[in-house]
């Protein structure tokens, strides 16, 4: 009778993991086959969207069907103590060696913006006064401005140098408080690891003006590894102290960048699901004080700004409800493709290798999630979707060109400390795990490196366009107005690295010799830029000019110009 | 539990195979719009090249393959009014505003499509709608305020003409509009001042000439009216507005023997032109008294 059922349960088994193994496949093959016949970024509709979700769903099931496994606890263990191998170091080198290549890069877009604000501030405060972000209140991140004109004169080398050293000690970051979580060193060492050298944070490492992103993110680190010591400390002078902290840097992160904002939800969630040493009161009592901080800041920030601030957007019923930013998040995670660079230097055949290989690494992940235990799975989780709040509505953004990025910077931190427990698991589980591990790390910063490539290749253009207008000013009749100029073609990203999205006008006036006024001419007419239905409909006046940048000569043509000033003066023409 | 959890995993794979379908249906659309695009962007091309009938036919082409594509539907249209067929083109761009709904450009060109067809009534419910998708675009106010003047409500039509210029200074369209509305409202000078700005604009603005001349006549400064009327005379001979305007403008300085040839030039162009009849006719009448 025993005999009987016990293979009755192992038949079940075996079609439970048959289901699963089945479910995943055809999951990620859909979503393999997407991304390399389609473009996800491209316009194909919503329905793409369902996707990651049905990848979700199938991954909780697997997972509940094949349950915990236990040897992952005892890696765990074994992990815990075994402080023979040095992550920190290695954490360090890993998230600065990637970026190396980027350091000669000069300003891009909304640099420009910056750093003229940061030049005409008279002081730190003033910089906030001036706003260059004129939708957002980030006094924290304008003042970095202000601070590298006046250490390193607000050359780009030095805001490289600081985005690198936060992103090292963001990655350092992960790891600490990883270790703090899981309590498994090789769990938050591969967590690091993996958060230093993803492709998917390119963008914010190597555009200056994600800085807000970095700082945000570290100080939202650095708030959660505070709480971490407040809940376990064992008298109550160090658990004030240690909240103190954490609100402190919470309100410092939220000065940053307001997508800290969700930080309350993940304590509250840390709260509810987690283990806490200091008991529950203490977590409740924690989670509130979140709150009133969090609260105290929306008075603030209404204050100065009159409003609540932000893009102007008007999401539809679907974005508003459907959780496509941490959604889209998890696939870009897992298959971090820019489709725009790769269509342009590889065959089909390297990018279904690619797809193929991330594919791979994804059912790796699905397969092993039986590693990480269930609270802390729905604390990963519900980490990438609380973050993902903020930008509910501007992740769907994230093109096929990894454009837009920055905004899965600090949400998919859960997703590092996901997989580097189901890695370190396999490390302890099995002796091919640590020579996998170490394949996913080096091919992931491979990948990191080639992706910093299409940003030098928009440098080289951003300065070739800047060059070229500036040539036009010159030979540009001398007169008392500052000439117009009204520009056409002008290239606002290369393979999803940004060029001229804003700031165009900053960087020809620093460039000219003269003063001179640059219009955008946008192709919409709900586009940033000037329309270009404007500029059709109206005659160009004396001292204005069309240009037009031609990308096949890489030089910028005069296509039409205002007629002479004589004769033509503001009284109007007489008869 | 244990079904639960098998129940997900049977909805995510059959919503995996139920989205790939939708996928593949919404995949094969786009790649017939964008098709369709190419084909657009080729018939623009010829256009630009004067081959006017290759380009239509690629046009219906176009809106043939993917019905569903406004941009389509917008170059046909816009080759209809070329051709004179304004009911046609209204057809077509209001099948491109209901596939869009969002787009204020196209409900804009709709407005502006049902003005030329005379239906001032229509272009205004239109274009009110697309000012409200965009409300900072300038041309939509402009061509907004000209279809309310046309109608003949002057005091909506003055509102919307300074907000259009307001926002876009530079469209000429919106100051003569503006002019139009002060000269009605009974504000010569500030027409005069929207008028010059117009000209300003587009030197070759006979409208605004011949305006200018009117009000200029009506405030008395006869010599100065006749300066501008001259000068739309002399910009667009064929214009048959332009001669009346000199006539009256001659008429007022005295000149009659002048005014009355400049009534016949305006007749020769055009003989149904009221203004230049009555004047005419009038004349003879004092002739033969």
């Amino acid at each position: 009778m025993r005999e009987r059922e016990r293979a009755a349960s192992a038949r079940s088994r075996r079609v439970d993991r048959g289901l699963s193994a089945a479910a995943g496949a055809l999951v990620l093959a859909a979503i393999a086959y997407v991304n390399l016949a389609v473009d996800p970024g491209g316009p194909i509709g919503w329905s793409y969207q369902l996707l990651p979700l049905w990848l979700v769903f199938a991954a909780i099931a697997a997972r509940g069907l094949a349950g915990a496994r236990r040897r992952n606890g005892e890696g765990a263990r074994r992990g815990a103590g075994a402080s023979a191998f040095a992550w920190w170091p290695v954490v360090a080198v890993a998230a600065a060696v990637p970026y190396l290549h980027s350091l000669s890069i000069g300003f891009l877009s909304d640099d420009f913006g910056l750093a003229a604000a940061a030049r005409q501030a008279e002081g730190p405060l003033d910089v906030v006064r001036l706003r260059p972000y004129c939708l957002f209140y980030r006094p924290l991140s304008e003042m970095a401005w202000w601070a590298g004109v006046q250490l390193w004169g607000g050359v780009p080398l030095g805001y490289h140098l600081l985005s690198l050293v936060v992103h090292t000690g963001n990655s350092l970051l992960v790891y600490l408080v990883g270790l703090r979580l899981t309590g498994s060193r090789p769990a938050a060492g591969l967590a690091g690891l993996l958060f230093a050298v993803h492709p998917i944070h390119v963008e914010p490492v190597v555009w200056a003006s994600c800085q807000p992103d970095l700082l945000a993110t570290g100080l939202c680190l650095v708030s959660l590894l505070s709480l971490e010591a407040c809940l376990a400390a064992g008298s109550r002078l160090r658990r004030a102290a240690a909240l103190v902290a954490a609100l402190a840097t919470f309100l410092l992160a939220l000065l940053s960048k307001e997508s800290a904002a969700a930080l309350p939800g993940v304590v509250v969630l840390r709260a509810a699901v987690l283990p806490v040493g200091a008991g529950r009161r203490s977590a409740v009592g924690a989670s509130a004080a979140y709150l009133l901080v969090l609260g105290a800041f929306g008075v603030w920030r209404f204050s100065v700004l009159g409003e609540i601030g932000g893009y102007e957007l008007a999401p539809g019923f679907w974005d508003r409800f459907f959780p496509s930013a941490p959604l889209r998040q998890i696939e870009f995670f897992l298959f971090p493709l820019n489709r725009q660079l790769l269509d342009e230097s590889v065959g089909p055949a390297v990018l279904g290798a690619i797809v193929l290989l991330m594919a791979g690494g994804a059912a790796y992940v699905l397969g092993h999630l039986g590693r990480v235990p269930a609270r802390r799975l729905w604390f990963y989780l519900g980490f990438v979707v609380l973050m993902s709040v903020p930008v509910w509505t501007l992740c769907m953004a994230i093109t096929g060109g990894l454009e837009s990025a920055r905004f899965a910077y600090l949400p998919t931190v859960g997703l590092m400390w996901l997989v580097g427990e189901v890695l370190a698991g396999c490390v302890a589980g099995s002796r091919r795990g640590a020579p996998r591990a170490a394949a996913v790390i080096v091919l992931v910063g491979a990948l990191t490196v080639w992706y910093v490539m299409p940003w030098r290749g928009a440098d080289r253009l951003a300065k070739d366009v800047v060059a070229a207008a500036r040539d036009i000013v010159r030979e540009l009749p001398a007169s008392e107005e500052p000439p117009v100029l009204f520009v056409r073609r002008l290239p606002d990203t290369y393979r999803g690295a940004q060029v001229f999205r804003n700031c165009f006008h900053l960087a020809l006036s620093a460039a000219s010799e003269r003063p001179v006024i640059a219009h955008v001419v946008a192709s919409g007419a709900r586009s940033a830029g000037l329309p270009a239905q404007v500029l059709e409909v109206s005659n160009l006046l004396p001292g204005e000019y069309e240009v037009s940048w031609q990308e096949e000569t890489r030089r910028m043509e005069i296509t039409r110009a205002g007629p002479p000033a004589a004769g033509h003066g503001p009284g109007g023409a007489s008869p | 539990m244990r079904w639960g959890l098998r129940l997900l995993l049977g909805i995510s794979m059959a919503g995996t195979v139920a989205t790939c379908a939708g996928l593949a249906a919404s995949w094969s659309r786009v790649q017939k719009v964008e098709r369709s695009n190419e084909l657009v962007a080729e018939a623009q091309g010829l256009g630009a090249e004067g081959r006017w009938r290759e380009a239509f036919e690629l046009a219906q082409t176009a809106a043939g393959m993917a019905p569903e594509n406004p941009y389509a539907r917008r170059e046909l249209a816009m080759h209809h009014i070329a051709r004179g067929e304004a009911k046609a083109a209204v057809r077509e761009l209001r099948t491109a505003a209901d596939a869009a709904p969002d787009d204020a450009g196209l409900a804009m060109e709709l407005g502006a499509a049902l003005q030329a067809a005379g239906d001032s009534e229509g272009a205004i419910e239109v274009l009110r709608r697309a000012a409200s998708m965009d409300p900072g675009n300038g041309v939509i106010l402009a061509l907004l305020s000209g279809c309310l003047l046309e109608a003949g409500r002057l005091e909506a039509g003055l509102e919307v003409a300074e907000k259009a210029v307001a926002l876009a200074p530079r469209i000429q369209s919106a100051q003569f509009n503006l002019g139009l509305a002060r000269w009605r409202s009974g504000e010569p000078e500030g027409a005069l001042q929207a008028f010059a700005e117009a000209m300003r604009l587009r030197p070759s603005d006979v409208s605004a000439m011949i305006c200018t001349s009117a009000v200029m006549g009506e405030m008395g400064r006869s010599e100065e009216a006749l300066g501008y009327a001259r000068r739309a005379a002399a910009t667009a001979p064929r214009n048959a507005n332009a001669w009346a305007a000199l006539g009256g403008a001659l008429m007022r300085t005295g000149r009659r023997a002048e005014a009355v040839a400049a009534f016949a030039r305006a007749l020769e162009i055009d003989p149904e032109h009221p203004v230049a009849r009555r004047q005419v006719g009038g004349s003879r009448r004092e002739g033969t008294r």
